[in-house]
């Protein structure tokens, strides 16, 4: 243990990567994450209180990527609860909308707005963090995997390039052999830990091998778990006309 | 040199330490049971995601004022009302490119002092009722009852056009809860979308006589065109990204023999901040000129019937506006604050004679009736009373427990100060049960806006089972 945390040390002393190549290693960790193609997946989020499993939401995800900025924009469709069926989210760059066929109202939110429990509407999100964040290499670190496997990963410092994006500073762990992210801590603008992430379950999906579980700590009540799965990843032809405020009335599950 | 490096493989031993040791102290926040609990089956609930089905209790308690400046012209005073609301939307495919959406809600109501016998406590509010056609995936024809909504202000939609008489129980003053009992309009509508932009044309016929009394009546299963399709209107509108988040919405609609145009804009500023702005301006009279024209037209009054409030009676060009923005923060408070500007409501003048006539007809129904019908027109419109409002809305989702949220608003017209306050709490005990409370005050002075109004407040309980 003490071998190994020397040598983490000597590799976190001496370090000086380029910023390209953290970038680089935060892109293709993205790339392993996020298919590269429109795609939707089933999100189902529970969470757990004091270890007891507590409220429940299914959300269905649309995610395409926007060819000019490489960013992806999504749809997001409210499954379950009962009382939420059918209510959508519409993120296009940093432009959200809320729809509720109820009142058939169309809301503009702000990214800060929350919408779902506990996460916030950036966990559940697809999201290549390339874009919204300058990264930097901040050693190389043998942590534990949610399992308790050891893993061996780069650790690198994401600062926010783009205010409008839920967390302002990530510390990120990214498997070196795969680019697999193993965990990550999100921090707000003040510094405060919002959240601790874990990212499990990795599957084969839409080509490639990518993690179906994520388990996310509140920062601020660690009693306060949410586990979050990703099942029904499929290949969509999603035109790009649906990104906008207008088709959310019109949006049908296919 | 070396001593450098020694201290830099110190400092960082003490660093990787910590670090692991906050790495074990994250692993043993995670629940056993989270690790062990059974995952989601492929393709679990999807099916279900089309249909809201529901059942709703709300027992009302209503509070009178006694005194009144300008007495109201009804005279039921229930000390309590119920209703039982099954609430059913869905929607579905019925062909190929053809799907279908239906939307209503069966009441049952009950109040102090009625016989449970009669038929009008039954009512069905038929609210939509549509095909879609799809020809391709971004055009689409929409036959039938359809509930349309324009704008993007909360508390004033001037460009909400299809609203006027939609509303058929007033359960709560929030607008958000409003929409969701009104009824839509019988209308031909053609939508398409493309990258960046959509147009929208939508036709309503003229296919009934304006109901009378239509704020006030019982229908049972009547679907209420008269409300809804009593003119022909058109509506067409169109938006576009002129630039990187502006993307201004443009409509030119036709009611009768009058015109208007709108505008709708939305802006984000940073990562807690959305501003907006409705606008639409067209010729008309003013609501007090327009709420007695409606009710000669109706039947309501005689046709030979003197307007006992002055004031101008020709047409001209009239703006209604709606600008605000909307603040969230990170525990989840989301606080709307908007200006209201209806050019054709009541002035401070307006409201003065309201009084002083009022005044002089403690013997007279028939006169104390066409005051009353001015606020009743408004309230049907869903139109503001007065020229200016200041409107205030705030949500707290997980309020001091998870699961419950707290929302108030405030509606205050700032001649006379008087305030419409509503405070409501909403707990989600379950994924089916949601329990709720919500109180209302009219608050005032007596010769002010809401301090007139009949009640001086309600509070309601509610319980909802969904399915």
């Amino acid at each position: 243990m003490i071998a190994r945390l020397i040598a983490a040390a000597l590799v976190l002393a001496a370090t000086a990567a380029s910023a390209q190549t953290a970038q680089e290693i935060v892109a293709a960790a993205d790339k392993v994450r996020n298919p590269g193609q429109p795609f939707s997946l089933t999100n189902t989020l529970v969470e757990y209180r004091s270890g007891k499993a507590g409220a429940k939401m299914v959300l269905a995800i649309y995610a395409k990527e926007d060819k000019d900025n490489q960013q992806f924009r999504n749809i997001v469709r409210f499954v379950d609860p009962p009382r939420d069926v059918g209510k959508l989210m519409l993120k296009n760059g940093n432009i959200l909308w809320f729809y509720d066929p109820a009142s058939k109202a169309s809301v503009r939110m702000s990214p800060q707005q929350r919408l779902l429990g506990q996460a916030s509407n950036g966990d559940v999100l697809t999201v290549n963090l390339a874009k919204d964040y300058a990264a930097t290499l901040a050693g190389s670190e043998q942590i534990q995997d949610a399992d308790r496997k050891p893993r061996e990963t780069w650790r690198l410092e994401l600062m926010a390039v783009d205010e409008s994006v839920t967390y302002h500073r990530i510390e990120y762990w990214i498997e070196k052999d795969s680019f697999q992210t193993v965990k990550g801590r999100f921090f707000s603008d003040s510094g405060r830990l919002l959240k601790t992430a874990y990212y499990r379950k990795i599957e084969m999906q839409l080509g490639g091998p990518r993690p179906t579980e994520a388990i996310i700590i509140d920062g601020v009540d660690t009693n306060l778990v949410t586990r979050m799965n990703f099942v029904d990843y499929k290949a969509r032809d999603i035109p790009e006309s649906w990104f906008q405020r207008e088709f959310l009335p019109r949006f049908r599950p296919e | 040199m070396i001593l450098r490096a020694a201290v830099a493989a110190t400092l960082g031993v003490v660093v990787a330490f910590a670090a692991a040791r906050a790495e074990d102290k994250d692993l043993d926040l995670i629940p056993d049971a989270l690790m062990s609990d059974e995952r989601p089956a492929e393709g679990a609930r999807t099916g279900k995601a089309s249909t809201k089905t529901y059942v709703e209790e709300a027992l009302t308690f209503p509070g009178y004022r006694n005194r009144h400046i300008v007495q109201p012209t009804t005279t039921a005073h229930p000390d309590w009302k119920n209703r039982v609301s099954l609430d059913l939307r869905t929607e579905g495919s019925l062909a190929d490119g053809l799907s279908g959406t239906f939307s209503g809600r069966l009441n049952l109501y009950h109040q102090e002092g009625e016989s449970f016998e009669s038929r009008r406590h039954f009512r069905h509010d038929f609210r939509e009722g549509f095909a879609t056609w799809r020809p391709t995936r971004e055009a689409f024809i929409d036959l039938g009852r359809v509930n349309m909504k324009n704008g993007v202000a909360l508390g004033f939609n001037p460009t909400d056009f299809f609203k006027t008489g939609a509303v058929v129980d007033r359960v709560s003053e929030d607008p958000a809860v409003l929409r969701e009992t009104r009824l839509g309009v019988l209308m031909f509508r053609g939508q398409t979308v493309w990258e960046g932009g959509n147009a929208t044309f939508a036709y309503a016929p003229d296919i009934h006589d304006r109901g009378r009394a239509y704020a006030t009546d019982n229908r049972s299963f009547d679907p209420g065109f008269d409300r809804t399709n009593a003119e022909h209107r058109l509506l067409a509108k169109t938006s576009f990204d002129l630039a990187k988040d502006l993307a201004p919405e443009f409509l030119v609609y036709h009611e009768g023999d009058r015109n208007k145009l709108g505008l709708n804009l939305t802006r984000g500023i940073g990562d807690r901040v959305t501003v907006y702005g409705e606008w639409s301006g067209g010729r008309r009279a003013s609501l007090v000129e327009e709420a007695f024209r409606d009710c000669v037209r109706t039947g309501l009054f005689p046709s030979a019937t003197t307007r006992l409030m002055p004031g101008d009676r020709d047409e001209r060009f009239m703006n209604d506006l709606a600008v605000g923005f909307s603040y969230a923060t990170a525990s989840k408070v989301t606080t709307n604050f908007e200006y209201h500007y209806h050019e054709a409501g009541m002035s401070r003048q307006d409201w003065r004679y309201w009084f002083d006539t009022g005044r002089g007809l403690s013997n007279s129904a028939a006169g104390r009736n066409q005051l009353w019908q001015i606020r009743n027109y408004a309230a049907d419109r869903q139109e503001p009373l007065s020229q200016h409002s200041l409107f205030l809305r705030s949500e707290w989702q997980d309020a001091f427990i998870p699961d419950l949220t707290l929302a108030g608003l405030a509606n205050v017209n700032p001649y006379d100060r008087s305030t419409l306050l509503q405070l409501s709490a909403d707990y989600h005990w379950s994924d089916a049960w949601t329990f709720g409370l919500r109180g209302t005050g009219n608050l005032g002075r007596g010769d002010s806006e809401r301090g007139s109004a009949t009640q001086f407040g309600s509070l309601i309980f509610k319980a909802i089972r969904y399915f």
